[in-house]
């Protein structure tokens, strides 16, 4: 009798958990056209060494363009502090990469709520004029009005040289694994 | 005793009154989600990582998945401390995530909030960090994955279904914009927070046979409702936007069974009666029209769509029901149903879109005999945008300020500005409430 009711309750309870929780169709993609990323940040190598410290190694490319005024910058959560200094490139040519190592060590502290992390950023100019010319490949980019939209954006970001803003940010309990 | 009744009877009263009231009032329920990308890998394999916080996120390659940490967020300063803390220090798409959190809390949003169909639902707003994840040659599902999206969730709570919205943000539609990615991001949650008002139950197949739709591309009738009602509510919020929407509009796009779309003018003959509102982009300029022109317009129009909301909308049947409860405004409605189908409707589909009015039928009696004709000729695709859409008499200039602002007026453009000639006979031929200048319309053509 008890297994019967148990069975019966564990069985209305799995009726009820399907039917408790549905989602409506979502809206679907809204046609947008994206840009190529003019940066690629790849963590090659990461792993604790013998005396705890994190190491990694980033690799970094430009990817479209001829890239300037570099700064190269590390945040890291509270229980790690990057060692590594703020680094400067005057400039980043297609297809030459750049090797960055970066050594923490812990703090002591807790980490943060999202976790153990550290991040290595990038502000830079991009090359204005190799965005501008790829946003307005007629083969890349058919749709006129969408096209508009693009090369709208990359003429207001090369009016005001605005600086971007790249990074990866690389947790801890991932150390060993490539990103 | 009778008092103490009395006094009993009054509190109840009391109760139900305010329980009532603030039903009515009542705002729906809304929290922000931060989460960020903490590993990509196969989905097998992360599967056999997933900590409590965190989630598998499935690539759309089928192979491939995130993992996903997950942290509500309490506040501005929280949120920023979860980036990593340092403000100067955000990406492009990690500053559009602070900028859309701001821009949620805007004063608008909150008067708009009220109009959230379930009071027992929530919305909740996830901010999807990418960093590190926008390289398409090494994630190459990355924008398809995260999106941006408004879904719909139905949740058995306390003996009834409540309708929760979950509003994803994640800028990975504005990879490669750099710090123009903020001013999108924020366009984009605006048009999300339209489709959470919306009860409209799109059709399974409702934008065609991809994943994807244009703004001028023809969909099914409750898909097109539901987008233009968010391109509409975006443009309350940037009413640049309306411009935007009526350069599209240049040609319509039709998908292909066999993938792809072909373009066509508007009103080059594939879109007759009421296929003319199953674009999004007139029935956005509709809304848009409807809430500028009309005293206390913006009101009329969530008020009638609020009344309405329901899983069938679509805009035919919220033109007949904006007529009903505003009759007085019919004649300003049949106006801009007229323009923004470039006058090819006819006096009978008119009618039957609008329903029975008089304001309707002096309308469509100043409108003439020789509009709403349909089309009947036949126009070839054209993949490249048409220069100029072939309209009935009456002569349209467009063309662009300095600025880059598009223009429609109805006399030439300063001189040395270069324009396209577009014609229309609704224009040539329709009325004009008493009392309003025509020149205030700039599609008239007098």
């Amino acid at each position: 009798m008890k297994m019967q009711s148990t069975g019966l309750f564990l069985l209305v309870a799995l009726a009820a958990m399907i039917v408790a929780t549905f989602s409506a169709r979502a809206a679907t993609n809204q046609f947008s056209y994206q840009l190529p990323a003019n940066l690629s940040l790849l963590v090659n190598d990461s792993h604790f060494d013998s005396t705890g410290k994190l190491q990694l190694s980033v690799i970094l490319q430009s990817t479209l363009g001829n890239l300037s005024d570099l700064e190269i910058y590390f945040d890291s959560s509270k229980d790690l502090k990057v060692l590594t200094n703020l680094r400067t490139l005057s400039s980043l040519k297609p297809g030459a990469a750049r090797k960055i190592r970066v050594l923490a060590t812990r703090t002591g502290q807790k980490p943060d709520e999202i976790g153990s992390w550290v991040k290595v950023g990038v502000k830079y100019l991009p090359d204005y004029d190799a965005i501008i010319e790829v946003a307005s490949d007629t083969a890349k980019y058919p749709d006129q009005f969408e096209r508009e939209k693009i090369q709208e954006i990359a003429q207001n970001n090369a009016q005001k040289r605005a600086r971007f803003s790249e990074a990866v940010r690389f947790f801890t309990d991932q150390a060993g694994s490539k990103k | 005793m009778i008092m103490r009744q009395r006094h009993g009877a009054r509190l109840v009263l009391a109760i139900l009154f305010c329980t009532f009231a603030s039903s009515l009032f009542a705002a729906v329920e809304l929290s922000t989600t931060y989460s960020v990308i903490t590993r990509y890998g196969p989905i097998q394999e992360l599967k056999s990582a997933v900590g409590s916080n965190e989630t598998v996120v499935a690539s759309k390659d089928g192979q491939n998945a995130y993992l996903v940490r997950s942290v509500r967020v309490q506040s501005e300063a929280h949120l920023l401390q979860l980036m990593g803390g340092n403000e100067s220090n955000l990406t492009d798409l990690q500053r559009g995530l602070l900028e859309t959190y701001r821009f949620s809390s805007h004063q608008r949003f909150n008067d708009l909030k009220p109009r959230y169909p379930d009071a027992g639902g929530s919305i909740k707003i996830e901010l999807a960090d990418i960093t590190g994840y926008e390289d398409t040659g090494r994630y190459p599902k990355v924008s398809d994955d995260f999106w941006p999206q408004n879904a719909r969730i139905y949740r058995y709570e306390n003996g009834a279904y409540n309708i929760h919205s979950e509003i994803r943000i994640s800028g990975s539609h504005c990879i490669g914009y750099g710090p123009g990615a903020a001013e999108q991001m924020k366009g984009t949650y605006a048009h999300e927070f339209g489709h959470a008002l919306d009860l409209t139950a799109i059709e399974p197949d409702g934008y065609g046979f991809d994943n994807s739709h244009y703004t001028n591309e023809k969909t099914a009738p409750k898909a097109s409702f539901a987008e233009g009602f968010a391109e509409f509510i975006k443009a309350l919020f940037f009413p640049e936007e309306e411009n935007r929407t009526r350069n599209s509009l240049q040609t319509v796009k039709i998908e292909k069974p066999e993938g792809g779309y072909d373009s066509y003018p508007i009103a080059g003959g594939q879109l007759t009666g009421e296929d003319y509102l199953n674009v999004e982009a007139i029935n956005a300029l509709i809304f848009t029209r409807l809430s500028k022109e009309l005293p206390d317009g913006e009101k009329l129009v969530l008020d009638s769509f609020s009344k309405h909301n329901n899983r069938e909308n679509r805009m035919a049947v919220f033109l007949q029901n904006f007529v009903k409860d505003y009759p007085e405004h019919a004649f300003t409605a049949a106006q801009i149903l007229d323009r923004e189908t470039f006058g090819n409707l006819s006096n009978a589909q008119m009618r039957t879109i609008l329903g029975q009015s008089s304001n309707v039928d002096r309308y469509l009696a100043s409108r003439g005999s020789t509009t709403g004709s349909g089309n009947t000729q036949t126009v070839t695709p054209q993949n490249q945008a048409s220069p100029a859409v072939v309209h009935r008499p009456g002569t349209i200039y467009q063309w662009k300020d300095a600025n880059g602002n598009m223009h429609y007026t109805d006399s030439p453009p300063p001189s040395g500005i270069e324009y396209t000639i577009r014609r229309g006979s609704a224009a040539s031929f329709s009325g004009h409430e008493s009392g309003k200048p025509p020149s205030s319309d700039p599609f008239n053509i007098d």
